[in-house]
């Protein structure tokens, strides 16, 4: 009994997340300058986005000790990206909801007008107050 | 026997508590009931239309409702017993106060009884919060009305 409790608490202590990160664009990486912000942002070490026609959502991963501010973080590089393409409307946040919906997205390749209406529907929700 | 003697006798003979293991049970229960509803929010983000900002009111719910039929068939109190505070400070104490005192006031009837006392422990959270949040939201309403902030 006492052995496995021991188990069970270096289980619990040894365990940590271990998520394979990643920088990629769908559908096509057509931002070069957008990787460069991304990467040049100490905080941020991995994204993934969206691109469809004029909307570009990118979802970041912050480092654990900026997760305290990282509403500000999300911030300043929505401005850094809208001074570098200013015909572009940029959404980027920590939200797991965004990341996961874009890796749905990924997976079902989703096109033109279905790409649309998903980037409209992801939209309205990161813009949900209550 | 003097004042002073009998303190000195009470002392020796009451258990002293002991305070490292109280503090790591609480900790191992409080943790785990936080960690079920960390799954209970991903499970909200993943399945439903809510993001990590909006998932947080049906935890809560949930995590209450759980508690409450815990509480009803008589299970919660055999946790709390064992985690003391880890199962009291967490949003799941709240449900366990109401239906307790719902319980425990059942043979009063059902009106006087329960519905009199249902809200003694938890009721002031309840009154509290909705008046803060009036409060707030009135402060915001103002302050965006004039133009200082926006919504």
């Amino acid at each position: 009994m006492k052995i496995i409790k021991y188990v069970l608490l270096l289980f619990l202590l040894l365990t940590a997340c271990s998520n394979e990160t990643d920088q990629v664009m769908y559908p096509s990486n057509d931002l070069p300058e957008l990787k460069q912000v991304l990467n040049s942002n100490e905080a941020v070490y991995g994204f993934k986005g969206i691109v469809d026609k004029d909307d570009v959502l990118v979802s970041i991963d912050i480092r654990r000790m900026n997760q305290f501010k990282e509403n500000k973080i999300a911030k300043k590089i929505t401005k850094q990206l809208e001074e570098k393409y200013p015909d572009k409307e940029f959404l980027v946040t920590n939200d797991l909801k965004l990341k996961w919906e874009i890796e749905k997205i990924m997976k079902q390749e989703l096109k033109t007008e279905e790409l649309t209406k998903s980037v409209e529907k992801i939209k309205s929700l990161l813009k949900e107050e209550t | 026997m003097e004042q002073k003697q009998f303190d000195k006798l009470v002392e020796r003979q009451t258990p002293k508590p002991v305070l490292f293991v109280n503090i790591l049970k609480a900790f191992l229960v409080g943790g785990t009931i936080c960690t079920i509803g960390q799954l209970i929010t991903f499970f909200y983000i993943r399945f439903f239309s809510f993001t990590e900002r909006t998932a947080a009111n049906p935890t809560v719910a949930t995590m209450v409702f759980i508690v409450m039929i815990l509480t009803g068939t008589g299970l919660y109190k055999k946790i709390s017993q064992f985690g003391g505070a880890g199962s009291a400070v967490p949003v799941t104490g709240f449900g366990n106060a109401v239906i307790s005192a719902a319980i425990e006031h059942k043979s009063e009837g059902y009106v006087l009884g329960i519905g009199g006392n249902i809200f003694k422990l938890a009721g002031s959270v309840i009154v509290f919060g909705v008046l803060s949040a009036f409060f707030v939201a009135l402060i915001k309403t103002i302050l965006v009305k004039i133009g200082v902030v926006s919504w």
